[in-house]
């Protein structure tokens, strides 16, 4: 399903600025890891400042040429240029994009690419099909061209303040103006519409960021092409200063209201989707479902112990992907996945599951610390057998096993990028590719004869416009054949008993089913076996070859479906295809004289922000300030300034000033980190409560992140300390040495408001020594252990245990009290050396939607979720006292995604009494 | 105190908003210049240019974005006028004798009429949406973006005629011999007397209508969104020939020695025979040509937004002279008396000619 669940899954990010989150450096978070270091080079285009590294020189080459050319296409299209040079990053593997340093932001394997505005620099990599590589390319594109097309009109016009477009319109432009209309974006407009998910223009931002909203929105510009002509695009760019809103806008440049336009596109879309249902089938009505919640795919038949078959497949139901096995009385999970460091991935959406002739194994490929690898389980002990990871290849998907299942062929992707089949031998862990050039040769599968592996592939001329057929591979006299032809989307073969015949997943008839090709050595028949209103792919022949398996999608959801195989001609369709070759396509750098000149990577900084007010710096956090955030392009060597005055302070200007400079190395898997400082401020928990304390002084920092989840933190600083607190009869005042060493692990699964699954903790030890005397000022140790536990799809229990103590001369003190810590008491109203704390929420769905209608306009209020609470937890220096608890219940909810406002009603208990009035919390923030 | 910053502020506010002098000499309109050009004057404005310079007795008038009317002697290049105006000017501005008209875009009116004689306001009215007017004597007829053109007459102050067509117009109507030519943005293209607002015929072109018509005595020059430019007959619409250009065409057309020059968004400049519609010559920029090319003597200038502005010969393409501004100049440039006037993006005024 590669090519499908590319498109399917490739959203592109378009970031005006991400609120920075070093989650390794501030606290918990999942890790960005550099598992690589490059030796980037630079290309200079006309127009574009391309970056790659030696590697992907054949791509970085194409690239040139491409992007150049796509840029003229968008000058035409904008009627605007943009003058800028632009900074265009790319990468010959996702795994290697996931470690860009660009944007703080983890990118999940359904980024394709991002656009972002500080430094207006584009990020891509190539997920195998070099076709989609540039659709995606030209997608950001159109973001850059229409992000200086607004800032150029409003600022000829003079108006200050951007106006963003909607996301549905900027994604939807950018889809529309980067790639034809394709069966898949049919797929799930016609299923939106049939299963009444079909959103209007208003309701659109319901699904922000969903690739039904990038094919809504592709369906939208369209209809506005075909409505106003191709050129009203830039008739709007022309009148964006007009008008506040982006309705406004439209309506001055059309001459009708959105709201008009809204019922002629829907009704549009109706018209031409609905006559489909007179002559196609409903998946639920035609075929048996095996699954019925979640989402599910990639099924394969397995062998059982009594002879008959039972089948694994892809189950995601919560978030996370696991392999399942499934047969008639039930399903029960083989191996979990994608919480573990050990494996991060199941690329479910790109790789197919392969299970053993014998039905005792079962392969699939995870990723794990920087590459993926093909992991060899035994079904019935549940242990891995074999983990196999190759230096020259990156990316795996699809294994395959042969007959005597010691060897299977995989889809791989070297270090260039470029997607090849490979074989290797499970008891030697031999690699020989099958062949080595650029085309996309993807979900092979081995024949039971062990004569041929079909695999899908785009090395064919209409491969060039994105479009694969199936091929066979020939073990015998090593010769490759062209099985199925024509302008489709061939894909994932699967061979049938006879080694003969295979059963495949196309858009043949413009819609998704599945098909089968019987083949002798002269010619192909092919025979459609399905006709389904939205889309089946994964077809998997039962080793009877009587019925098969398939993923099926309807209703929004892909779910596992059995079907009889009935071979006559149930469908009056069928194609011939001889089995000549025909000439492939190649790359524009390929055998051409035309090359770039290339220069090493300079790491100049460049100013990212200069904002007042709200600063963060990445080691000593948010404060109100005046910072400067410079980076190099690539984002691997940051500064950050941050310059700040205690107003109110009575020792005059000079005292009252804070700076901070901080430099942060992020380009290796050790990140380094220095930084010196002059800070005056009131400072809580060391020394006592507040203090006052003047520090001037540097540190030094190393962040080691082991994998995604886990990390080992550690800094160390030297600092003039002047405290105004008396201490033995004297002013605190000298030099000072702090160091810490944390180690932290996070693997939790988030939902809006916080997390609902997983583990997160933290343990560490610090100390501050006087560096005059060597006198041991204080030393602390500390652990915070945090549990998700998901009770059913949409509940979570969560607890937090939280313990700190601190030995020494001049302990540091910890607070309890406040939304954050213990509830229902005042903030940070309990002070001591020593604390304890214990949290227990039960968390709930409580309104899943919220519409107030009020006289000047509706608000409508996303999902709030509830809570019941319980903390428990004491701070104190000497003797322990009472224990302090507090229960009751809150609301949370998330504000787009930034914030989250909470709402707690609780009362206090010393479990021997409980207070009698409520204490209402109020805060932003996420859940702990 | 009080009476020292009264006056500073009286000097201040008289040199900042006085109107100056907004009235020239006449002065011969046919001198050709010729390249290679000179670069007589530049001046920096108070914002980006709206519209090209207009230019009557010898005066340049450029309006801006921010609301502000230049005037400068065309030779010398000295400021001798500004008007501020309050309202926001929102297309090109027209200039007919005393009158200027500008599209406005305020809550109570879309076209302003200002008197540069008498430095007056003359007169408002219209919704808002206008496009650039023409005046045809006493009338002002406006084609609104939402597809209405009006003619009205200002001496009267009544409302001639007007009609409403189904699509909305992207570019102004076009005059040709007491006709109006009116295309709009569903592909229709139609005729229109200006005495009576009857209209003689309707033609269906391909797509949006993005140039505006130019007449001539060999017919109508049109060019459309599709990158397409026709020419029809001018008394009943049919098309004689069409040409395929590649890109957006440039607002405006130029017609010089029996070629007809039109700009794209393709980069490119093209030169077509009127008399076939075949491609002469095609030259190429390194960026969109938006601004409209002037065409006189036998040479087009043009400017683009790879920052330059290019002369080139009407017969054969060929490039005779160009020159580098301080940014993209995507106003068309004026030709006045001899001089060669051009914005750039940077508030920079550019004059060129020959000494």
């Amino acid at each position: 399903m590669g090519g499908t669940w590319r498109m399917f899954k490739n959203i592109s990010l378009v970031l005006v600025w991400a609120s920075v989150s070093y989650g390794q450096i501030l606290g918990f978070g999942k890790n960005k890891v550099q598992y690589d270091e490059f030796e980037w080079k630079k290309i200079e285009t006309t127009h574009f400042d391309l970056f790659f590294f030696p590697e992907e020189e054949e791509l970085a080459s194409h690239t040139a040429i491409i992007v150049e050319r796509q840029f003229r296409d968008l000058e035409r299209k904008f009627v605007h240029t943009v003058r800028r040079r632009i900074p265009l990053v790319i990468y010959s593997s996702h795994i290697y994009f996931e470690q860009t340093n660009i944007i703080p932001n983890l990118l999940p394997e359904g980024v394709a690419g991002f656009t972002e505005y500080l430094k207006g620099r584009v990020a891509l990599p190539l997920s195998g099909s070099i076709p989609e590589y540039e659709r995606v390319l030209h997608h950001e594109l159109v973001h850059v061209f229409m992000f200086d097309r607004i800032a150029r009109i409003l600022e000829r016009h003079g108006v200050l303040d951007f106006r963003p477009a909607p996301l549905w319109f900027s994604e939807g432009l950018a889809e529309y103006w980067s790639s034809r209309q394709s069966a898949l974006g049919d797929m799930i407009l016609r299923d939106a519409l049939f299963s009444q998910r079909f959103l209007s223009i208003s309701q659109i931002y319901q699904i922000n960021g969903t690739f039904q909203m990038y094919k809504q929105g592709e369906s939208i510009c369209r209809f506005m092409a075909y409505e106003y002509g191709e050129d009203i695009f830039e008739q709007f760019f022309l009148n964006w200063w007009r008008a506040e809103t982006f309705n406004e806008v439209f309506s001055l440049t059309t001459g009708e209201t959105i709201e008009s336009f809204n019922e002629k596109w829907i009704f549009r879309e109706r018209k031409r989707y609905f006559p489909a249902i007179s002559s196609r089938d409903l998946l639920s009505q035609s075929a048996k479902a095996l699954t019925h919640d979640g989402f599910n795919i990639k099924p394969a038949w397995m062998l059982n112990n009594q002879g008959s078959h039972d089948y694994v497949y892809f189950k995601n139901r919560q978030g996370y992907t696991q392999i399942a096995r499934g047969d008639d009385k039930g399903h029960e999970i083989i191996v979990e996945g994608e919480r573990l460091t050990a494996i991060e991935s199941l690329h479910p959406l790109t790789s197919k599951l392969a299970v053993s002739f014998d039905g005792h194994l079962i392969a699939f490929v995870g990723k794990s610390r920087g590459r993926d690898h093909l992991y060899i389980w035994d079904i019935e002990s549940k242990k891995l057998l074999h983990d196999l990871y190759f230096d020259e290849v990156v990316a795996i998907s699809s294994p395959s096993f042969s007959p005597n299942d010691n060897i299977l062929v995989f889809s791989g992707a070297g270090k260039n990028g470029f997607t090849d089949l490979y074989l290797v031998d499970t008891k030697i862990g031999s690699l020989t590719p099958l062949m080595q050039d650029v085309y996309h040769d993807r979900e092979p599968d081995w024949s039971p004869d062990g004569n041929f592996i079909a695999f899908s592939s785009d090395r064919f001329p209409q491969g060039r416009l994105g479009k694969y057929n199936i091929f066979l591979y020939s073990l015998e006299d090593k010769q490759f054949t062209h099985l199925t032809k024509g302008g489709f989307l061939d894909q994932q073969p699967d061979f049938g008993p006879d080694s003969r015949s295979i059963i495949f997943s196309s858009d043949r008839d413009s819609v998704f089913n599945i098909y089968v090709v019987r083949f002798n050595d002269e010619e192909a028949y092919i025979n459609q076996l399905t006709r389904f209103l939205t889309g089946a792919f994964d077809p998997v022949w039962s080793p009877n070859g009587h019925e098969f398996l398939f993923s099926g999608y309807q209703g929004g959801n892909f779910q596992i479906y059995r079907s009889d195989l009935d071979l006559s001609q149930k469908y009056d369709v069928q194609f011939f295809t001889s089995l000549e070759d025909s000439l492939p396509w190649t790359v524009e750098s390929s055998g051409g004289n035309r090359r770039f000149a290339q220069r090493p990577y300079n790491s100049k900084m460049e100013l990212d922000v200069a904002q007042s007010q709200i600063s963060q710096d990445p080691e000593f956090g948010t404060s109100g300030g005046l910072q400067f955030l410079l980076s190099d392009v690539l984002g691997n060597d940051r500064y950050s300034f941050v310059l700040s005055h205690i107003s109110g302070n009575q020792s005059g200007f000079t005292n009252g000033l804070n700076l901070t400079l901080t430099r942060l190395h992020l380009g290796q898997q050790r990140n380094w980190s220095w930084g010196i400082f002059r800070l005056n401020d009131r400072f809580s928990s060391k020394f006592g409560k507040f203090v006052r304390e003047e520090r001037i002084g540097g540190f030094v920092g190393v962040n080691y992140p082991f994998s995604r989840h886990n990390r080992l933190d550690s800094r160390m600083s030297l600092r003039h300390a002047q405290i105004d607190q008396k201490f033995e009869g004297r002013e605190l005042d000298g030099w000072l040495i702090n160091n810490f060493i944390s180690y932290r692990h996070d693997s939790s699964i988030w939902i809006p408001t916080g997390p609902i699954e997983g583990i997160r903790y933290n343990v560490g030890l610090s100390q501050t020594v006087d560096l005059k005397s060597s006198r041991r000022f204080n030393f602390s140790a500390y652990g915070d252990y945090r549990h998700y536990i998901r009770l059913g799809k949409r509940w979570n229990w969560a607890m937090r245990y939280m313990a700190r103590r601190s030995f020494g001369d001049v302990p540091e003190y910890f607070s309890l009290g406040g939304s954050w810590t213990l509830r229902g008491y005042p903030w940070r109203s309990i002070w001591g050396s020593k604390m304890l704390l214990v949290n227990q929420e039960l968390r709930f769905p409580f309104i899943d939607r919220l519409h107030i209608g009020l006289p000047f306009g509706n608000i409508d209020f996303g999902q709030f979720r509830g809570a019941l609470l319980f903390d428990v937890g004491n701070a104190w220096t000497d003797s322990f006292g009472d224990w302090r608890g507090a229960f009751g219940a809150g609301s949370r909810l998330a504000l787009g995604g930034a914030f989250v406002f909470r709402l707690d009603a609780t009362r206090r208990t010393n479990f021997k009494s409980v207070q009698s009035n409520t204490n209402w919390d109020f805060f932003f923030g996420w859940d702990f | 105190m009080k009476l020292f910053l009264f006056l500073v502020l009286s000097v201040f506010f008289h040199s900042a908003c006085s109107p100056g002098v907004f009235v020239g000499k006449k002065t011969s309109e046919n001198i050709v210049p010729m390249p290679p050009l000179l670069l007589l004057w530049t001046y920096s404005m108070d914002g980006p240019a709206m519209g090209q310079a207009l230019g009557i007795e010898g005066v340049v008038y450029q309006a801006t974005t921010s609301g502000s009317l230049y005037a400068f002697d065309n030779k010398t290049g000295e400021r001798i006028g500004k008007k501020k105006f309050r309202e926001q000017i929102s297309a090109p501005l027209a200039l007919s004798n005393a009158w200027f008209g500008l599209p406005v875009q305020e809550k109570d009116f879309g076209m302003l009429v200002w008197n540069r004689e008498t430095q007056s306001h003359y007169w408002d009215g219209l919704d808002s949406g206008c496009l650039t007017p023409i005046f045809v004597g006493d009338v002002i007829i406006v084609g609104n973006e939402h597809g209405k053109v009006i003619a009205f007459d200002l001496v009267l102050n009544e409302e001639l005629w007007s009609s409403e067509l189904e699509g909305t117009l992207r570019v102004r109507p076009g005059y040709f011999e007491n006709a109006l030519y009116v295309g709009s943005s569903d592909g229709t293209l139609t005729h229109f007397s200006v005495e009576t607002g009857k209209s003689d015929w309707t033609v269906q072109l391909d797509s949006a209508v993005r140039s505006v018509p130019l007449g001539d005595r060999v017919g109508l020059f049109v060019g459309t969104a599709n990158g397409k430019v026709y020419l029809l007959d001018i008394k009943d619409g049919e098309i004689k020939w069409e040409s395929s250009i590649s890109g957006v065409p440039t607002e405006s057309l130029s017609l010089e020695n029996d070629i007809l020059v039109v700009g794209t968004s393709d980069r490119k400049l093209h030169g077509i025979e009127v008399d076939s519609g075949n491609l002469r010559w095609d030259y190429e920029t390194e960026g969109v040509v938006k601004g409209s090319p002037v065409a006189k003597g036998g040479i087009v200038y043009a400017p683009s937004s790879d920052e330059q502005i290019y002369a080139i010969e009407v017969e054969s393409g060929k490039l005779l002279w160009k020159f580098r501004l301080d940014g993209p100049a995507l106003q068309p440039l004026a030709l006045l008396d001899g001089t060669i006037i051009v914005a750039t993006e940077r508030k920079t005024l550019y004059a060129f000619g020959n000494r």
